[in-house]
């Protein structure tokens, strides 16, 4: 009997989800979005990681004292830029496999603006 | 009378007899001037020999000369090792360029151009490679140059 009244209050906390990790905080779902007037592209890289679909990308890569970003939405509209700025270097490097990634571009394909955002925003990659 | 002359000869006496101490005081330096100059000159004498002998066991150019020499030698290769990297950097910008062109000649960015133009630029400054890319960026973004399906890898 008293064998069975453990089972039961087991399955009873399993089916109401006691013990379970319960996760909260606001989170950020930027797929990528690319703003071709503004010249400029941004999305969350864990986001776009986990998204269904097979076409989104969005990444940067660096030689070290030069690197580029590119993003491609779901449309198949691809943007790019490069830099070798201090400044933009120093932030793509910062970037992890949970980061929020912005990039601007100029006409003759160079990064205006990198911005970085690291923290508990973005959702991590499933 | 006789004694004050007396006294003032006795002056007079011990006054000379302080300005001939002073005149040979004076002249005792420079008597020993001409002595210095000669030790002097015999010091020069025995360098120059001491230089002479040591250039004619050793068969070679003195100290002075050998730097003399060794300075424009020095100098010529640095010359040259910075005509090389010059020419190699050149050499590195041009490649770079040309594989940009041929894609846009083509209208499509290869995961072979990407491979290729990241080995040209690898050798150059940050400021440079980044130009180079940049073009590519410009002519993806005014929708010239098409990436292929490929070309994303490096």
């Amino acid at each position: 009997m008293k064998r069975k009244t453990t089972a039961f209050a087991i399955g009873a906390a399993l089916a109401l989800g006691i013990g379970a990790s319960v996760y909260a905080g606001t989170h950020t779902m930027f797929p990528v979005t690319i703003n071709d007037p503004a010249m400029f592209a941004n999305g969350d890289v864990s986001f776009v990681h986990n998204t269904p679909d097979v076409v989104q990308y969005l990444y940067c890569e660096s030689q070290g004292t030069s690197a580029r970003c590119v993003a491609r939405n779901l449309a198949l509209l691809v943007r790019t830029c490069s830099t070798a700025n201090p400044a933009h270097l120093a932030a793509i490097h910062s970037i992890g496999t949970d980061s929020y990634v912005h990039f601007a571009w100029n006409a003759a394909g160079q990064c205006t603006l990198v911005i970085v955002r690291n923290g508990s925003l973005t959702v991590p990659k499933a | 009378m006789n004694r004050i002359a007396a006294v003032v000869i006795a002056c007079l006496g011990v006054m000379t007899a302080f300005l001939i101490y002073l005149r040979i005081a004076e002249r005792a330096p420079a008597a020993s001037s001409p002595g210095e100059a000669e030790i002097i000159a015999r010091l020069d004498r025995l360098e120059k020999s001491v230089a002479q002998l040591a250039a004619t066991r050793s068969g070679a150019p003195s100290a002075p000369d050998s730097a003399s020499l060794a300075a424009p030698a020095a100098g010529g290769r640095a010359e040259l090792d910075g005509e090389v990297a010059a020419a190699a950097h050149a050499s590195a910008i041009r490649e770079g360029n040309d594989i940009v062109d041929r894609a846009l000649g083509v209208g499509q960015w290869t995961a072979d151009d990407v491979r290729a133009l990241a080995e040209s630029t690898a050798t150059l400054d940050g400021e440079t490679a980044a130009a180079i890319h940049a073009r590519v960026a410009a002519a993806i973004n005014s929708d010239r140059l098409k990436l292929a399906p490929s070309g994303l890898r490096p």
